[in-house]
Formats: C-alpha cells, sequence, structure tokens
C-alpha cells in the first residue's frame, strides 16, 4: 500500500521535486567529477610514476651528486644510471651572413643528459632523430626554435661553442621530474656541454641522478635497494623519490588541489542544501492537505514518513546517478584537456565509476537536507483539516524548530569534507564561514525587509506590494537572497582574485623595474659588461650560505623541521648604498660604516624571529657569516625590482668567493643586442628578461585561475537554478494573487512591471551583498595573503550580474506572462 | 445600464462541447438589485463573469453603460473591471501579504488614485477600523468578507456584483454580511446583481432571475 501511494503521488507530484532533483545532481556532478580527474591524474601518476619520475629512484640536489660505495654496489648488482642537470643558459644563433647584430638570443633550460638516459619512456620529436644528441648537436624545444626562426640543421652557439640543431624536441618522458622550469628546454649531451664551457660556479643548476633497478631483482631486493639509496641520500643531504610512492611533489600537489576543490564544493553543497530546503518547503504547502487527509483516513505516521522517504529515495537515485553520469563526463572533457598540457593520455573514468558511492552519498545528502521537512511532516495531525492548516506561511518560532535539523544536516556536510578533504580544519573553516556569511546575510536582509514593510506606505503600490510579499515569506525570501547573495560572492571572489594576482604580478611593475637580469657573472666580468651594459646598469655581489644560528644557539634542525623553506641557501649581498624600492621601517641602515651589521627584510624578519640586536649566522663554503641585525627593512618584492632578503655591511663576505647579479632597464632592442653581446663576451652568464618570466608565471597563475573558476561552475548553477526556481516557485505560489490583481482591474503590463522589478530588486540586492562579500575578501586576501598593494576590479563581474539579471527576467515574464494568461473568470470557477 | 440580448457562452469539455449559455436576454437598470438563481453548473459564475468583464460572450451582446464588452481590447476590459464594477467573491480573495487596508487601497492603487483615505472610510463604514493592520489569514471568515465589501464600496464602481457572498460564512454572519451589503448598496444607490441559492436572500433584491437550460427567465 506504501509503495502504490509513493507511486501515485510522486507520478502527480514529480514537477514539483524538480528544484530538488536539479540540485541533486549538480552537487553530485561536482562531486563525481572531482572523483573523476583526481582518480585519473593519481592512477596517470603511479602507474607512469617510473617514466614520471626517470627512474625507480632519482636523486636530486642543487649540485653535482657523485658516485658513493652504496650507488657503486647497486650497480654492480645489476642497476642502470643516468644523469639529468638542468641550467638557464643563453642559446644565440649564428647568422649565416657572418654579421653578429643579426643573430637572436633566447634563454633556454639546458638539459644535459648521460648514462643510459633515458631509463624509462623515450624522448619524443618531431622529425626522425633518436636517443640524445652527440657533442656538436643540440635538439630545442618548439617555443625555443620559433623564439630563434631556426630548423634543424641550423647552427646555434651555446656559451663558447657552435651547435648543429639536430630536431625539435616535443615529448620528454621525465618532463614532471626536475624542477618548475622558466624557459623550454634544450637537450644537450654531457660532452656537448663541456664544449660550451659554460662554468655555473653557484648552485643554480638543478642535478639529478637516476637509478633503474634490474628487472630481476625480486620485491625484496628492489625494497633492500630503495632504503639503501634513502640512507645514502639522507647521508650526503640529497632528496629522493622513488617509484613505488609516485612522484610525491606532484601526488601532494594533486592532494591540495583536491582539497582545495571541495572546500569550494562546500558552497555548492550548502547552496543545494537550501534549494532542497525551499523546495519541500513547497512540496509540503501543496500536499499537507492530502497528508492530514491520509491521517484522517487512519494512517499512521511512519506509514505518511515512508511513503516520503521513498520518493526522496528515488529521486536522490536517480540524481545520484544522472549526477555521476554528467560529472564523469565532465571530468572526460577536463581530463581531454589536461592531455593537451602533459601530452600524454589520461584515462578518462569509465561510466560507471563511483556510481555506488556518488550514488549513496547522494542519497544520504537528500535525505540529511530533508529531515526538516519530515519533523514538519511528522507534526501534520488530521485536526489540521477542521483548522484550514493549509496557509503556507511559516512563523519565526516553526523556523527556529527546524533549526536542529538543519544543525544535523551542516554537521554531515561537515563529516562529508572532513572524510574528503582528511582536514577537520579544511571542513571547519570552509563549512563555517560558508554558513556564517549566509546566516549573517539572512539575518540583514531579514531585517532589511522588516525595516522596509514598517515604511512602505511611503511607497507607491509596485514597490510595496514587492515589500510586502518578501514580508509576508520573509524566510524564504530571506534564504533565496542569502543563497543568492554567497553563490553570487564565490563567483566574484573567483573573478576578483584572478584579475588580482594577473593585475598585481603585471601592473604592480614599476616603470622604473629592471626589465633584464644577469646572473653568474664572475667579479673579473663586470668592467667588461659595465662598459657595454650602458648607463642603468647595476650589480651587486651575491654568496650562497645557509642560516645556521641566532643568538648562539643552533638552528638548523629545528628550521628544518619546522619552517624547510628557511633551511634553504639564500642569496646573501653585501653594499652600503639603497635601492629603489626599500625602506627602513626599524633601526639604522649600517652604510658604507657598519661593522658586522645587517639589514634584514620584514617579512624574512618575522619568520626567522629576528629583531633589532639578534645575532645571526650564515654558513658559506667552510666560513661562517657573523653579523648582528641593525635594521629591519620593507621591500617592493612584486614591483620588478630586485631585493634581498639579507643586506650585509661590506666587511663581512671578506675573501668569500662570489658571483654577481646585475640588472638593467633597457629597449627592446637594447635588451637583444645586450643578450647578443652576453653571449658572445661572456657564456657562462645568464641573461633573464623578465618579460619572460611574467609571461611564464602568468600562464602558470591563470591555469590555476582557469581550475577555481571550473570549480565554481556548480555554485553558480545551482545559484542560477535557485533564482529561476524561486522566481518562478514564487510567481506560481502567487497565482491567486495575479487573479485577483487582473480581477481588480490590473493590467499585464501592471503585473509584468510588479514581478521584473521583483526579480531586479532581489537579483541587485544578492548581487550588491555578493560584491561586498567579494571585495572584502579579495582586500583581505590581497593584504594578508599574496601582499599584492594594488587592487584590480574585475569587469566580468557586472557582465556576470547582467547574466542572472537576464535570466532572472525571462524567467519571472515568462511565468508571469502564462500565468496572465488565466483569465480572472477561474475566481468564480473555483468556488 | 445592463443590457443582455442572446449572450451564448460554451466550453469544450474533453470531445464535448458544453452549452451554458444559450441566448441570455435581459436588462438591468441603473439602481436595480438583481438576484440571479439557478442550480449548480447552470452558468450563474459564467454570467456573472461575463457582466464582470471578465469573460468573454461567444455570440451575443453584452451592454454595460452603452459600452460592448465583446468588442473591447483587453485594456479596456482591465480598466473597466477597474472603474465600472467591482466583484464580491465568495472565496473573499484578498491578497494574502497585505494588510486588510491596503487590500481595500489596491483597487484604487492600480489606478493610480489617492487611497488610503478612502480605503480607512470604507472600512470604517463596515466596522473594522481596528482590523486595519491585520493580514487576511488573522481574521475570521466575516470579517474578511467585510473587508472584500469595503474594497468593493472604495472602489467606487456603479455596479457591484456578489458571487454567493455568504456562501463561506455561517448563518448569523452571513446575514450581517447581507445587511451590510444592502445597505450599503441602497446608501450609495449602486445597482448590484447577486447570484444565490439562498431563497431568503434573493427576496431582498428588487427582481429575481432564474437560469436554467442556459437561459435566463424571471422566477415566480
Amino acid at each position: 500500500m506504501i509503495g502504490a501511494t509513493a507511486r501515485r503521488l510522486f507520478a502527480r507530484n514529480w514537477t514539483r521535486l524538480a528544484l530538488t532533483f536539479a540540485s541533486l545532481v549538480v552537487a553530485s556532478a561536482a562531486f563525481a567529477a572531482i572523483l573523476g580527474i583526481v582518480g585519473s591524474v593519481t592512477d596517470f601518476f603511479l602507474t607512469e610514476s617510473k617514466t614520471l619520475i626517470g627512474g625507480d629512484a632519482s636523486i636530486r640536489s642543487n649540485a653535482p651528486i657523485s658516485h658513493s660505495a652504496a650507488l657503486d654496489d647497486l650497480k654492480m648488482h645489476g642497476a642502470t644510471f643516468a644523469e639529468r642537470m638542468e641550467a638557464l643558459a643563453t642559446i644565440q644563433t649564428v647568422p649565416e651572413n657572418g654579421e653578429p647584430s643579426s643573430a637572436r638570443t633566447a634563454l633556454a633550460s639546458a638539459k644535459i643528459v648521460s648514462g643510459a638516459y633515458p631509463l624509462y619512456g623515450s624522448l619524443g620529436f618531431e622529425g626522425n632523430a633518436i636517443g640524445i644528441p652527440n657533442a656538436e648537436e643540440i635538439d630545442l624545444a618548439p617555443a625555443l626554435a620559433a623564439r630563434l626562426d631556426i630548423s634543424p640543421g641550423s647552427r646555434v652557439r651555446v656559451g663558447n661553442a657552435e651547435f648543429s640543431v639536430r630536431d625539435i624536441l616535443v615529448s620528454e618522458p621525465d618532463v614532471f621530474g626536475g624542477d618548475f622550469r622558466l624557459a623550454p628546454p634544450a637537450l644537450l649531451s654531457e660532452d656537448g656541454w663541456e664544449r660550451a664551457g659554460i662554468d655555473k660556479r653557484a648552485s643554480r643548476a638543478s642535478y639529478a641522478l637516476l637509478v633503474r633497478y634490474s628487472d630481476t631483482w625480486t620485491e625484496e631486493e628492489v625494497r633492500a635497494a630503495s632504503v639503501a639509496i634513502e640512507a645514502d641520500a639522507d647521508a650526503r643531504n640529497l632528496r629522493t623519490t622513488f617509484a613505488t610512492e609516485g612522484p610525491r611533489r606532484l601526488l601532494r600537489g594533486l592532494e591540495t588541489a583536491e582539497r582545495f576543490f571541495f572546500a569550494i564544493i562546500v558552497l555548492s553543497l550548502v547552496l543545494a542544501i537550501v534549494n532542497i530546503r525551499i523546495n519541500l518547503l513547497y512540496l509540503l504547502a501543496s500536499l499537507s492537505r492530502t497528508v492530514a487527509i491520509f491521517r484522517a483516513l487512519g494512517m499512521t505516521r511512519r506509514s505518511v514518513m515512508l511513503i516520503f522517504a521513498l520518493m526522496l529515495l528515488f529521486v536522490g537515485t536517480a540524481a545520484g546517478i544522472a549526477g555521476t553520469l554528467l560529472g564523469n563526463a565532465a571530468a572526460g572533457g577536463m581530463l581531454g584537456l589536461g592531455e593537451t598540457y602533459i601530452e600524454r593520455p589520461l584515462n578518462a573514468p569509465s561510466p560507471i565509476a563511483h556510481l555506488i558511492l556518488v550514488s549513496a552519498t547522494t542519497i544520504l545528502f537528500c535525505l540529511v537536507s530533508a529531515l526538516g521537512f519530515f519533523a514538519k511532516l511528522f507534526a501534520i495531525a488530521p485536526k489540521h483539516l477542521l483548522g484550514g492548516y493549509a496557509s503556507t506561511r511559516e512563523s519565526i518560532r516553526e523556523s527556529l524548530r527546524e533549526t536542529p535539523y538543519v544543525a544535523v544536516a551542516l554537521f554531515f556536510l561537515f563529516g562529508v569534507v572532513w572524510l574528503l578533504t582528511e582536514s577537520a580544519m579544511i571542513a571547519a573553516v570552509s563549512v563555517s564561514s560558508v554558513v556564517g556569511a549566509f546566516i549573517v546575510v539572512v539575518l540583514a536582509a531579514g531585517a532589511t525587509v522588516g525595516a522596509l514593510s514598517k515604511h512602505r506606505f511611503r511607497f507607491g503600490i509596485i514597490f510595496r506590494s514587492i515589500v510586502n510579499v518578501m514580508h509576508f515569506r520573509r524566510d524564504v525570501a530571506a534564504s533565496a537572497i542569502a543563497s543568492l547573495a554567497i553563490a553570487l560572492g564565490a563567483l566574484f571572489s573567483i573573478a576578483l582574485i584572478e584579475a588580482n594576482v594577473l593585475g598585481n604580478l603585471a601592473g604592480e611593475f614599476r616603470e622604473d623595474a629592471p626589465n633584464i637580469y644577469v646572473l653568474d657573472l664572475g667579479t673579473e666580468d663586470l668592467p667588461r659588461v659595465r662598459a657595454f651594459a650602458g648607463e642603468s646598469w647595476n650589480d651587486f655581489p651575491i654568496v650562497r650560505a645557509r642560516f645556521i644560528e641566532r643568538d648562539g644557539v643552533s638552528i638548523q634542525e629545528q628550521l628544518e623541521r619546522e619552517d624547510p623553506e628557511l633551511s634553504r641557501e639564500f642569496n646573501l649581498t653585501d653594499r652600503s648604498e639603497f635601492i629603489a624600492g626599500e625602506r627602513i621601517i626599524a633601526g639604522r641602515w649600517h652604510g658604507a660604516d657598519g661593522k658586522r651589521e645587517v639589514s634584514v627584510e620584514r617579512d624574512f624578519a618575522e619568520r626567522a624571529k629576528l629583531a633589532l640586536g639578534s645575532r645571526i649566522v650564515f654558513f658559506s663554503q667552510g666560513a661562517r657569516l657573523e653579523a648582528t641585525v641593525t635594521s629591519i627593512r620593507e621591500v617592493e618584492s612584486t614591483s620588478g625590482l630586485p631585493f634581498f632578503f639579507l643586506v650585509f655591511s661590506p666587511d663581512v663576505f671578506g675573501d668569500l668567493p662570489r658571483t654577481n647579479f646585475g640588472y638593467a632597464r633597457m629597449s627592446e632592442p637594447e635588451i637583444a643586442e645586450f643578450e647578443r653581446t652576453l653571449a658572445r663576451e661572456l657564456p657562462g652568464a645568464t641573461a633573464i628578461p623578465t618579460t619572460d618570466i611574467v609571461r611564464t608565471v602568468t600562464a602558470v597563475f591563470t591555469l590555476v585561475a582557469e581550475g577555481i573558476v571550473a570549480a565554481a561552475i556548480p555554485a553558480l548553477l545551482l545559484g542560477i537554478l535557485l533564482v529561476a526556481s524561486m522566481l518562478a516557485l514564487a510567481a506560481r505560489e502567487r497565482a491567486n494573487d495575479i487573479l485577483v490583481f487582473t480581477a481588480l482591474g490590473a493590467s499585464r503590463q501592471f503585473l509584468g512591471k510588479i514581478f521584473r522589478y521583483e526579480t531586479v530588486i532581489t537579483i541587485l540586492a544578492a548581487g550588491a551583498i555578493g560584491i561586498m562579500i567579494a571585495l572584502g575578501a579579495v582586500l583581505a586576501l590581497n593584504a594578508w595573503f599574496f601582499d599584492f598593494r594594488g587592487f584590480y576590479m574585475a569587469p566580468e563581474i557586472f557582465a556576470g550580474m547582467l547574466v542572472i539579471l537576464a535570466i532572472g527576467i525571462a524567467s519571472s515574464s515568462f511565468v508571469v506572462r502564462s500565468l496572465a494568461r488565466t483569465p480572472p473568470r477561474e475566481l468564480f470557477r473555483k468556488q | 445600464m445592463i443590457t443582455l440580448t442572446d449572450v451564448q457562452k460554451s466550453y469544450r469539455q474533453g470531445e464535448t462541447l458544453v452549452e451554458v449559455l444559450r441566448g441570455v436576454t435581459t436588462t438591468i437598470d441603473s439602481g436595480e438589485r438583481v438576484a440571479i438563481v439557478g442550480a449548480s453548473g447552470s452558468g450563474k459564475s459564467t454570467l456573472l463573469a461575463i457582466i464582470a468583464g471578465m469573460e468573454t460572450a461567444d455570440a451575443g451582446e453584452v451592454l454595460i453603460g452603452g459600452r460592448d464588452l465583446r468588442s473591447a481590447s483587453e485594456a479596456d476590459l482591465a480598466r473597466f473591471r477597474n472603474t465600472e464594477i467591482a466583484v464580491v467573491f465568495q472565496s473573499f480573495e484578498l491578497v494574502p501579504s497585505f494588510s486588510a487596508l491596503e487590500n481595500v487601497m489596491l483597487p484604487l492603487d492600480i489606478r493610480s488614485e489617492e487611497s488610503e483615505t478612502r480605503a480607512r472610510a470604507a472600512l470604517e463604514r463596515v466596522g473594522l477600523t481596528h482590523r486595519l493592520t491585520h493580514l487576511p489569514g488573522e481574521l475570521s471568515g466575516g470579517e474578511a468578507q467585510r473587508v472584500a465589501i469595503a474594497r468593493a464600496i472604495a472602489q467606487g464602481t456603479p455596479i457591484i456584483v456578489a458571487d454567493e457572498p455568504t456562501g463561506n460564512l455561517d448563518a448569523k454572519t452571513g446575514a450581517d454580511v447581507i445587511d451590510l451589503l444592502f445597505s450599503t448598496i441602497a446608501e450609495d444607490k449602486k445597482t448590484l446583481i447577486l447570484v444565490t441559492h439562498d431563497e431568503r436572500l434573493a427576496r431582498r433584491s428588487d427582481r429575481i432571475l432564474e437560469l436554467a437550460d442556459g437561459k435566463l427567465r424571471a422566477a415566480l
């Protein structure tokens, strides 16, 4: 009986559950898409691990890695080795006319490989090249060949030697095995690099020793080899990665991305809860009389609850399945895009992947979101038939009675996010910030509507009518405005973050900021560079050293444990003059006469717990560099001006070997000429035009920003769904009001105006709150997270508002037009 | 004056054509109080809807104050409903989100006329000055119908049509509402067309018309 009744009720009311269904589909699709993408990329990382890392094990350092006894022992037992080194180098074309001024230059990431490279996978070329080039040859990435405007067979100069371009390198197996590259790669052999004669005295190059285990080794032998490599690397302070664990850096990055996206999904889930709650409120309003009749005819409460639970179970299951299929399809599309970036195939999730997990979660989510509805359903008694219970109006007390059930739903949400992100903190912060903002907006919207209602007689009939309806359904109207405001706020925040990251990266560059930097200059080279670099040239000595002591206490181990970033080597400099963009905020500048003094950048001082008077020791090439902090500086780290965390007084470095760093501001032709001269005169030095770096970094940020925008799409869909359905439901619910207005002589234009104005007011109010939320969030992020000084508005916000307004006006106009077709004679008929 | 000449109206129900009005002809003078009676489904409400400009006749002539409603545009009909005829419904038909005062102000607001003073006066006439700020859901059935009558008074039309105005009220309250309606009509010298099943109520009118078989005839 229960099943049959549920089926009959559902058949006649399924359209009333459309909003619940659609909300669940969007939320479950987002869930399935993230699971699909992360699962597929993780699988890819794990199955392709050996290729991506470049071997079964990879040992890395910023200095050349020598073979130890432990590694020699592995070699004796069948292990194969390959070496890989990467360093920035300038490549220059060799003009056929022999005229140096017509040569082109480009910054490259020289990749020097030797031994049995590649241990796994293979290099991909545009032509027919196989293996690594010989000592006379070089392979260039397509971007480099395009920038230099050359093709295979052309000749280029790297350092002191000329090379023939063998082929165009289109793919590398171990593309994810090294560090982040600032320039496209150029492949050379070890002999070729020696011919070039580039001397990298500082540790600016990255080195990797790649190990391939013997195919005949047992699992036990593989494990023992990994243990031996790890112990050996630890002893020599080298970094290791093992294929059995996958590319850890990438997996950690993926895990972080997954957590981040799941945290963003909270917004969608909260909106879905609101949608479901509102939808079920309307369902309850339209079916409460039916339920009261069921009860009057002897149906138990348990049976009534079961009937509706069955209906929701069906909706949840259908939505879960539809959402999983949609999510998998979306994941397939995104992975297809990803393939073009990584140039490797990524398996899209199968249609049934995650079907059970996502469907079960969707059903549970649906039922938990409906707890408040079930509580109200439970309270419907036969006596309500006598009291005309059909009113849909909720009193504040009734809403409060629902609070515990909403709290259970939010607690469930917190649990799901905790489970997905494995972080109670992320779950708590994301759920509480969304819910907190929601509550604040609900209270503010409710209070505003209340205040407007008090003074409504000051307004005309159209505005008064809107205020009356909002006041009459204050909790629903405030929920709708809050949901929309939060959804829009999140979307606007994302657009603003993107605009501010990109704008600050490009826009904060001062006009006088240098646009070319030169690294790895020997002190003896400086007079020559100064001669051809022009007036804007400036240079500083650099000593690379590690922070080892603070106020007489050794801190290297503590830093490695608590803040590994501070345990790396830092570029130290000494100078007596200030440079543009610096400002002393505490203490006094040491000048030329300072004795063992150091000026520390503000953020570094905070992080390293340094204050005026702190005694610090840096260690470099066997020497202890001791100094007292006598000033704290503020620098413009994003202005494009060079800055140093630590600037010592000129007496500290003594005779320590050092390299030099220089910069200048030049016109584009001057840069080209400077690069050519530098490549010819000082092939060991590396010139970095900043426009290249900005372009590379901007590309990375754009990619990240696009990912964030993609994650916000479900929230946008739910927000639009909410607006459209709220307006449609509100208009439908007021069908009788429309008839009464028409019977009293209101024209269709008059009715259309009321609903259009109501839509515009609702969306503008939500949009204004959303913009305020976004501005607050992004200003806070700029100040405390990114440390950006400039604020950039995103015009997309206003375009987004126009789109939402258009959708809202179109949906309300459509509903009003269809309702206004009903002649007012129906007011007689229904009696 | 209201003149109906050979008014016809039919509806399609599925595949069946139901002829509700088969040539209704009558004249109602200004200030006259006419009751229309008839069995359920006889077409009383359809006739009332046609007179009130809420329904269009298929054939015949509907002249109200010299205006032919059949040839009126939608905008003209809306204006007609607002200025020429007021309706008191059986189910009151008050806007639930509007207070009693605002419900009475509504027809005046729609035509952008001063409304509050006239609405207050109308509510005073029906004895509801203490319920001005109450929402319809907070009023009893009798009070709600009195608000509906106040709305018709405030609307200031020469004609009031009432469709079973006591149908949802108990006998005592119904009698009070009818007394109020008739006294108001008499004071303002308005034309009243009343649809009712209640014989006693019908007898309070100047003339009783019975609708049967789609035609109107004088009741005995």
